[in-house]
């Protein structure tokens, strides 16, 4: 058929369908336009959360059915919105348009590119908001998100399908965490990369453009979406674009996917919020939060999910972000996070300052469900790992008060040292999990024990590189992620020998 | 005074389904500057409620007695106001309240434009 065909095919089929039937439109006459809310009278079939269009080309959503006014939330600043300017229905939920284009490209929460790119093609509305799936189509997290970094993979293991926070002051490298688990889901050799969806809310814009740097630098951003809300952006747009997000998630869900989504930060959000709440003048709460800020973020993170098989049996894996004031993780919105989500990395100033860096705090971080889904590779060391840290915190705070210790005690606080040294890792250094536990294994056997400690992190680096060079099979058979055998055992065992023969 | 109280007064303030002038003077005398502004504010709204516009695309007195005699049967209670707008070259427009019904060639002219897939 050619082209011409083609076209004229369409205009027949668009007659076909052509009614002329009376239009029949509900409008509304602004009455107010104050910090991006307008009141408006007359839509009296409009409802709730559907956007409307003013006449000067300015588009809201509706918060608030009231008995004569509608509340509308504005998308853009309104300067021109005045009163008695009609505003009409436009029949539409919020919803954003989802295609398979939006990878590698950074948009705003209502889809429209911001990176200065084409046009992405009209494909599927996806609605901001929806319920989450229920128990039925559900099934219990058992499949590992490997985020590359040691202390996470081994002590708080994420799951896919899991929620797991990420809290702690500003400037502790909480975006590190996440930005390193987007660049780990590359180089899946035969595997489809899950796909990873950055939602920056109330952030700087240099925060953001240094983000998208990053993982355009690393390889990860043709797998990845940014959905950016900077500051500068009016409260409704931060407001909508963790949901925003979610709805793309939700697109690559239904085609049996794997997504990580990552929420930076919901403090924010939580802020934008009560800003909104404030100015529709809904009653202020503790914090002068309004009283559903609970189920702002319940909504949000109830639809992180592992579907089962019959439903395609992908996943959503959320990462939200929280900024702490001072480590007070028993702050409003700190707790209500911590008490949706399935655990939290916890990171901590005082370990910052020492030099542990990522600086996870092990006593307080958790994760609920993650065990279930870490291989049995990784079980095989990590449960030696939790209980030698166990140990040393409990012991290292204990010798402070006493100068003369047991040979044997001694002996578990240098472990210690060791332990907490190897965890360490440098920012934007994800390894592959075959290599983790080549590391956490060194520790563990005690095979760093006549190692100098400042020399722990070159030995661990060229060791690494050792066993890629003289020992990949070690490398491939720990990647499948079985228990490692006797005879892998005796072979990391005889290439560690080997190696502190070489190293200096 | 409250809310249902004003709307009371302005459902008092009609005789036989129109403003009555001398009712409107006595209400406006007794309320204080707050109180006659919600009035007036709710006056505005009574009005538009009980007001039909008829937008037509040319004024022929015939016409007019036609369409008024048609649209007193649908909307009896209906005050009807007659405007003329040449934009929507044929047919008629009806507002009622926030309801607009769309019978012009210019509406379904826009409902084209905005249809169109090509």
């Amino acid at each position: 058929m050619t082209e011409a065909e083609e076209i004229i095919k369409k205009l027949e089929q668009n007659l076909s369908s052509f009614e002329i039937s009376p239009k029949v439109q509900n409008i509304g006459t602004v009455e107010t336009n104050t910090d991006g809310v307008v009141r408006a009278s007359g839509l009296s079939q409009a409802v709730m959360g559907e956007i409307v269009e003013f006449e000067t080309g300015d588009r809201g959503v509706i918060l608030n059915l009231d008995q004569d006014f509608v509340s509308i939330i504005l998308f853009s600043k309104g300067e021109k919105i005045k009163e008695g300017n009609k505003v009409k229905r436009t029949g539409n939920l919020l919803s954003v348009n989802v295609s398979e284009e939006l990878l590698g490209r950074v948009v705003n929460p209502l889809g429209e590119p911001q990176d200065g790119k084409s046009k992405i093609k009209k494909n599927k509305l996806m609605p901001l908001e929806k319920i989450a799936p229920g128990v039925i189509e559900r099934e219990p997290v058992n499949t590992p998100l490997k985020t590359g970094i040691k202390a996470i993979d081994a002590l708080i293991p994420i799951g896919r399908g899991q929620r797991e926070l990420i809290i702690g002051d500003r400037g502790l490298g909480k975006t590190a965490i996440a930005i390193d688990t987007i660049i780990n889901q590359r180089n899946k050799t035969g595997k489809k990369p899950v796909i990873c969806i950055y939602v920056a809310i109330g952030q700087k814009q240099s925060n953001i453009a240094r983000v998208i740097g990053k993982l355009e630098e690393e390889g990860a951003l043709s797998f990845s979406i940014i959905v950016s809300a900077p500051s500068s952006f009016p409260a409704t747009l931060q407001y909508i674009a963790p949901y925003a997000g979610c709805a793309i998630a939700e697109y690559f869900l239904e085609k049996g996917e794997d997504i990580l989504i990552v929420y930076d930060d919901l403090t924010k959000h939580a802020w934008a919020y009560r800003q909104l709440s404030l100015v529709l003048r809904r009653p202020a709460g503790r914090e002068a939060y309004p009283g559903d800020i609970f189920y702002l973020h319940s909504r949000l993170l109830e639809r992180a999910v592992k579907l089962n098989g019959d439903n395609g049996g992908g996943s959503i894996t959320a990462l939200p972000i929280i900024e702490t004031q001072a480590n007070d993780i028993s702050a409003y919105i700190p707790t209500n996070v911590i008490s949706i989500t399935d655990g939290q990395i916890f990171l901590q100033s005082d370990l910052f300052n020492a030099g542990q860096r990522p600086a996870i705090n092990i006593g307080t971080s958790v994760s609920r469900v993650g065990g279930s889904a870490q291989t049995q590779a990784m079980k095989s060391v990590a449960g030696k790992l939790k209980l030698e840290l166990a140990q040393y915190r409990e012991l290292a705070a204990f010798s402070q008060f006493g100068s003369e210790l047991d040979p044997e005690t001694a002996k578990l606080l240098e472990r210690g040292k060791r332990t907490s040294e190897i965890l360490k890792q440098g920012q934007y250094n994800p390894l592959p999990e075959s290599l983790e536990i080549l590391s956490i294994w060194l520790v563990t056997n005690g095979h760093l024990d006549d190692t100098p400690i400042e020399k722990l992190q070159s030995f661990e680096r060229e060791f690494h590189e050792f066993v890629k060079r003289s020992e990949p099979k070690i490398l491939d058979f720990l990647l499948i992620g079985e228990k490692p055998s006797e005879e892998i055992i005796k072979r990391m065992e005889k290439a560690v020998s080997e190696f502190k023969k070489i190293f200096k | 005074m409250n809310r249902k109280q004003i709307e009371k007064l302005v459902c008092l303030s009609y005789t036989k389904g129109r403003l009555d002038e001398v009712k409107v003077q006595k209400i406006s005398r007794i309320l204080s500057k707050r109180l006659l502004k919600e009035y007036i504010k709710f006056l505005k709204r009574y009005e538009q409620k009980n007001k039909l516009i008829i937008v037509i695309s040319q004024s022929d007195p015939k016409e007019i007695i036609k369409i008024r005699k048609h649209y007193e049967k649908i909307f009896p209670k209906k005050n009807i106001v007659f405007q003329e707008d040449k934009t929507l070259i044929g047919g008629i427009k009806i507002i009622d309240n926030d309801k607009i019904y769309e019978f012009s060639l210019k509406g379904i002219f826009d409902e084209l434009i905005n249809n169109q897939t090509l």
